[in-house]
């Protein structure tokens, strides 16, 4: 395994409400290596957008605290001043927005967008800087570049747009690429698209890739590695092979039972009872349990009384997951399996 | 009649009440004393043999702007078409006349201005006018007795100057007919000529006593034919006095600045004390006396002639009094009672149930606006005369219904009909419709007020031939010049009625022929007489008189000077200065 | 977009007719006596007529209408008795009252009323939305509460009080007096003159700017586009002042062009407090004596300034927003 380029390691981000402290990540932790992706999967309220603005340093430093460490090519994250902050953003850390059109600014053209990322790191003038624009979308696939360089965002269809938007995050050559549900405002023939794209350039700049998505289809298509993110912490961690075949943590099987078959018979389907936990109000215990329909397989009240910890809990490789059920993966065998159609 | 056009006399119409008038001091500081703010009477004077320089004002010193502020601009500065009181007033900065007004201890002496102030011929009907050399235009020319000359047949071109006065009209020789010199261009005219060149000589159709003081109008003015523009002389007016026109945006501002031509050795009147003069209108006459009074920066130089508000009442009898400037004005205000409709006891119990309180309260009239009335001629025209006010008519007084009623009882006219017209959108008017109405009805009387919209009521009122019975135009007036001559045969002759100008359509050819003689004596000699016809006048109860207008003005601190012109009720220019 | 304008453009040629036709109108059935107004107290019913007549009240309707429309196009002469006043394009009649071409009055007010306005929203605009923009940066401290406070506060107050103690207790001692000469005449007397006023109308106005910039900025700044801004790297300044500003200045720019619009039909109270005989003052006066012309006169050239100054508020739009330029 390679030195991994990004390491977050128990990262805490808390904003102060009116009504309390909303602990949005409470103690996050993984590791990515250049020229792999990883998905970080959830639900909304999960924490994984909150997370992976951090790595970018987007958060108002004078309403959120953040903890923990986040190391990025080998620089620490947390705590960095804004100053230095500014040269890693759009640098060697990109990111792209989940709605192209509210993230591109409606009254600058898109040559003006990608060239003002690039100078803001490269020096270039201006005109070195349209050149580069002009690059960059033909790499993204966008036809007739140079003559597109003056038109607005609106004049562009979605798909293109976020195309636009991928190549204004890649037009510094950044190592770490953060992608926030990039195709979920997209139709799903462009979705395809877009991943593909993404996976190609992937290839061809050999970046870290954090892929945040909410969509399992989207996770088997791109990712290598998978976290599960539950109410602010992760929940299970693998291989994306080894999440969607053999998921550990039952909050991963629900995932599964919820997704429609696109294939054979119809069958039921089995939404998660119940709803997340209110983050100003969590449950003792582990935060899944009054949602989890295993909890009192587990003695002593285990799952109510004690956070379990993320870790090993098969022979596998690399598996970790925050359970207290034991043999999760001959439980998955025998309940799970034979639900899902 | 002469009016201020201003936004008070539109609020004011029913009791006409333009200018205000007040007490004239003999001191600068023209305010009065607190007590005695009474009107004085005026004494007749004329002075043939007054001569330039006028006398210093004590105290006074050149230099400075002074800055005078009106609601309403002036309707016109054509000499010619000037009537209106504030226009004249200005205009004795910038027109010398052949006779004009001098303020003797606060009262109007006739002095020569241009000329001297005639002679007349044995029959009464040939003036001579003998003009003074060398006074000269701002142009540098020198005004010839020619000027003169045309200026006066300008005025008889009644189409294109329709608001001057007319006395012209009537009493010279031909004017009945000629119609100017831009129409008339040959017409044998004899009423006006000239002789060598020095001498202007009228020739009248009828005897004009008063000639002289009429001949004090803008109207009389020199123009020289080659220099009038007509429709446009008005926005350059050429000046003989001791002013000029600097800078004129017509309705909002003019600006004066000093004649160097003008020679204060030939004037006997004006002084040329202020480097300039600004003239602003336009503006709310309530938010200018407060800044008037407030005296901040230029203000401390300005003058405001619209007569002070009832809202600064408290500022200005109290601290600031010292800014207050009193004055005369020369209007009496009342209502008419119609002969011809009314029989003589019936007007007789209209006056005795006058609410004049109620009706004075209901106008808003202040005791800086007005005095209560009892007289035709008011007190700033010679020859007035205090005398014991007729019953009923002294202005004052809540009204007695039940004394009223039985003067009707006895007449045998209870319920008799009273009808009048009161402007139905205007707040005021008809307050005091209603309080008059409430008053008679109580007395007995049968009311019938008619109300009418504003764009009507001038049709109405001046039409002599409507149903109504009292409250006919013209509800008041004003002298033209300080003698009764220009009140009696104006309002009470005959001709009246066909003039448009009676009060109470009196036809009485007795009358007319007292009127007649009074008119053609010396203006000397008839001063005394009108005071007498005043009162016999009075007791035919045609008029019921209810206020002699007042001036009240508000002055900066640092204006000097001021006091009030009692022929114009309006703050007499030629004399201001600033102090510092 | 050309057929975007041009609808705008007919658009706002059908309003200044209607408000022709209207003002015309208003010449018939307005509860006015024009004759009396213009003929005085001692009006002879020849004079009257005489008035009519060059009135052209005595004529159909539609010819004097056509008359009106023919004066404004190509100037017409007008008799006034045995003389005549020549009354070159843009006619808008003759003040009988003031004895004044209409047009030549308009136009000798208006200097004063754009000078007024104008000046008054440099003030407006450069502390209203200075204010504005750094309180909404500053969201939430003491600095932005007291702005709010600030602005709630002298909103809160009627405008002409405000105006009407600027002019009795400082005109003249800490300001210089207020009056106006013309630009031309010399800048610094006419700066000079108008300072009260432009102080005056502008703080007062500039309230209501800091308002609109704030919660405009506010909302700018939390666009997504502002977070892709930051996303790039570059500096907090020209994340604000570029992206954030771009956006929030457009409604405000569109606010302002109403405005200025308003003012310049609407510097009433302003004209007439600070005794600057502008286009307010001139047709309050008119309607004040029935002075028909020059109402007429005023209301069309203030329907023609609002329906122009609207107009290029559609058209300025267009070049700030590209989606309605290229839409």
């Amino acid at each position: 395994m390679r030195e991994p380029y990004l390491v977050v390691s128990d990262l805490k981000v808390s904003f102060p409400t009116a009504d309390g402290v909303v602990t949005a990540v409470q103690g996050l932790s993984y590791s990515v290596p250049l020229g792999r992706t990883l998905a970080i999967v959830g639900e909304s309220g999960s924490g994984k957008s909150v997370s992976s603005l951090a790595l970018m340093g987007l958060h108002d430093p004078k309403r959120t605290a953040i903890s923990g460490s986040i190391q990025i090519g080998g620089d620490e994250i947390v705590g960095m001043s804004q100053r230095k902050l500014r040269r890693h953003r759009g640098a060697s850390t990109a990111m792209i927005f989940q709605d192209p059109l509210s993230s591109l600014h409606p009254f600058f053209t898109i040559g003006d967008q990608i060239g003002e990322a690039y100078r803001a790191h490269s020096g270039a003038r201006k005109r070195a800087a349209r050149k580069r624009a002009a690059e960059m979308l033909a790499r993204v696939g966008i036809p007739n570049p140079a003559a597109r360089l003056d038109d607005y965002p609106h004049q562009f269809s979605g798909g293109m747009r976020q195309r636009v938007m991928i190549a204004m995050a890649l037009v510094n050559d950044p190592k770490l690429l953060i992608a926030d549900e990039p195709t979920t405002a997209l139709d799903v023939t462009v979705q395809a698209q877009i991943l593909d794209l993404i996976a190609d350039l992937q290839q061809e700049f050999g970046s870290a890739v954090v892929f945040i998505t909410h969509d399992l289809g989207v996770v088997a298509e791109i990712a290598d590695d998978v976290l599960v993110m539950y109410a602010g912490r992760a929940v299970e961690y693998g291989s994306t092979e080894q999440i969607l075949a053999r998921p550990l943590h039952p909050y991963a099987w629900g995932l599964l039972e919820s997704i429609p078959a696109l294939s054979g018979e119809p069958a039921p389907l089995h939404p998660i009872p119940g709803l997340p936990p209110s983050l100003l109000d969590m449950p003792p215990g582990c935060s899944f349990s009054p949602r989890c329909e295993f909890r009192d397989r587990v003695p002593d009240d285990l799952c109510r009384r004690e956070l379990p910890l993320l870790a090993a809990r098969t022979a596998e490789d690399a598996r970790l997951s925050r359970c207290h059920l034991p043999d999760p993966d001959v439980r998955f065998h025998l309940e799970i399996l034979p639900r899902l159609p | 009649m002469r009016r201020l056009r201003s936004a008070v006399a539109v609020g004011a119409v029913v009791t006409l009440g333009a200018a205000a008038c007040g007490a004239p001091k003999p001191s600068n500081s023209g305010n009065g004393s607190g007590s005695g703010s009474s009107i004085s009477v005026q004494a007749n004077a004329i002075d043939p043999a007054a001569k330039g320089p006028a006398p210093a004002v004590p105290g006074a010193r050149k230099g400075g702007e002074v800055t005078v502020y009106a609601t309403s601009p002036p309707s016109t500065f054509d000499p010619t078409d000037i009537y209106f009181t504030d226009s004249n007033e200005i205009g004795k900065l910038l027109f010398r006349t052949p006779t004009t007004f001098a303020l003797r201890n606060g009262k109007p002496t006739l002095v020569p201005d241009l000329t001297d102030v005639g002679e007349v011929s044995d029959d009464k009907l040939t003036w001579t006018f003998t003009m003074k050399k060398g006074i000269r235009y701002e142009n540098g020319d020198e005004v010839k007795v020619e000027d003169l000359e045309y200026a006066i047949l300008r005025s008889f071109a009644r189409d294109v100057y329709p608001n001057g006065p007319a006395y012209q009209n009537t009493y010279f020789k031909g004017g009945k007919k000629y119609k100017g010199p831009y129409k008339d261009k040959d017409a044998d005219f004899k009423g006006v000529t000239t002789s060598g060149d020095d001498k202007l000589i009228i020739k009248l159709a009828q005897p004009f006593s008063d000639l002289p003081f009429y001949m004090s109008f803008p109207m009389f003015t020199p123009i020289p034919q080659g220099k009038d523009t007509k429709q446009e002389y008005k926005n350059k007016p050429l000046a003989t006095g001791p002013y000029r026109f600097d800078k004129y945006t017509p309705g909002t501002e003019l600006k004066l600045a000093r004649n160097d031509k003008w020679d204060a050795n030939s004037d006997a009147v004006r002084h040329d004390y202020p480097d300039a003069w600004t003239f602003k209108w336009g503006q709310d006459h309530i938010k200018t006396q407060q800044q008037v009074l407030n005296s901040n920066g230029p203000d401390a130089n300005a003058i405001d002639y619209n007569g002070v508000d009832a809202s600064l009442l408290g500022e200005v009898t109290g601290a600031k009094s010292s800014q207050l400037l009193k004055g005369e004005s020369p209007c009496t205000s009342g209502i008419q009672l119609d002969s011809r409709k009314i029989p003589l006891e019936v007007r007789k119990a209209i006056a005795k149930a006058y609410p004049y309180d109620q009706i004075w309260k209901a106008a808003g009239t202040t005791e800086l606006s007005a005095e209560p009335a009892s007289t035709v001629l008011p007190p700033s025209v010679p020859g007035h005369k205090k005398y014991t006010p007729v019953e009923d008519l002294d202005g004052q007084g809540t009204g007695d219904p039940e004394g009223a009623k039985k003067l009707l009882e006895a007449a045998g006219k209870l319920n008799f009909e009273l009808s009048w017209y009161y402007d139905n959108t205007q707040p005021v008017p008809q307050q005091v419709s209603q309080v008059r109405a409430d008053a008679l009805k109580k007395a007995g009387f049968a009311v019938k007020p008619l109300g009418v919209a504003s764009a009507k009521l001038r049709e109405k009122k001046s039409d002599y031939d409507a149903s109504v019975n009292m409250g006919q135009s013209p509800a008041g007036w004003c002298s033209d010049w300080p003698t009764g001559g220009s009140w009696f045969p104006v309002l009470f002759r005959s001709q009246s009625i066909e003039e448009g100008t009676t009060w109470g359509m009196l036809s009485d050819s007795v009358l007319d022929a007292k009127i007649n003689e009074i008119n053609e004596l010396p203006a000397e000699q008839a001063t005394a007489k009108w005071a007498d016809l005043d009162r016999e006048i009075m007791e035919k109860y045609v008029f019921l008189p209810s206020t002699y207008s007042k001036m009240a003005d508000v002055v900066g601190t640092n204006v000097g000077g001021a006091e009030g012109d009692p022929t114009m009720g309006l703050p007499f220019l030629p004399n201001v200065y600033l102090k510092s | 977009m050309a057929g975007y304008i041009l609808k705008r453009g007919v658009s706002a040629l059908l309003v200044v007719l209607v408000t022709l036709l209207l003002s015309f109108a208003m010449f018939f059935l307005a509860p006015k006596d024009p004759i009396g107004a213009i003929c005085g107290p001692r009006c002879t019913p020849e004079r009257a007529a005489e008035i009519s007549q060059s009135l052209h009240l005595d004529d159909p309707v539609t010819l004097q209408f056509a008359q009106y429309v023919k004066g404004i196009v190509a100037g017409h002469t007008i008799t006034s008795g045995g003389a005549t006043v020549d009354c070159p394009a843009p006619c808008l009649g003759y003040s009988f009252r003031l004895g004044q071409p209409v047009t030549k009055l308009l136009m000798q007010a208006m200097p004063i009323t754009v000078s007024i306005v104008v000046g008054a929203a440099v003030v407006y605009l450069t502390i209203g939305i200075l204010s504005g923009i750094l309180a909404a940066r500053r969201r939430g401290t003491s600095f932005d509460k007291s702005i709010v406070a600030g602005t709630l506060g002298l909103s809160s107050v009627p405008y002409f009080i405000v105006a009407l103690l600027v002019v009795l207790y400082t005109a003249g001692t800490f300001l210089p007096p207020s009056q106006y000469s013309p630009f031309l005449d010399g800048p610094l007397s006419w700066a000079s003159g108008l300072t009260a006023a432009w102080l005056t109308l502008g703080v007062v106005n500039a309230a209501a700017y800091a308002r609109y910039s704030r919660a405009s900025m506010i909302e700018a700044l939390g666009e997504d586009y502002i977070r892709t801004a930051r996303a790039k790297g570059i500096s907090e300044r020209r994340v604000v002042y570029r992206h954030g500003l771009r956006s929030a200045l457009t409604p405000v720019a569109t606010i302002f062009g109403l405005d200025l619009a308003g003012q310049l039909t609407g510097a009433l109270f302003t004209e007439r407090i600070f005794g600057l005989p502008g286009l307010g003052v001139v047709t309050l006066e008119a309607f004040k004596t029935d002075d028909l012309p020059v109402m007429m006169g005023g209301i069309l050239l203030g329907s023609v300034l609002l329906v122009t100054l609207n107009l290029m508020v559609d058209i300025l739009y267009t070049f700030l927003d590209p989606r309605v330029r290229l839409g």
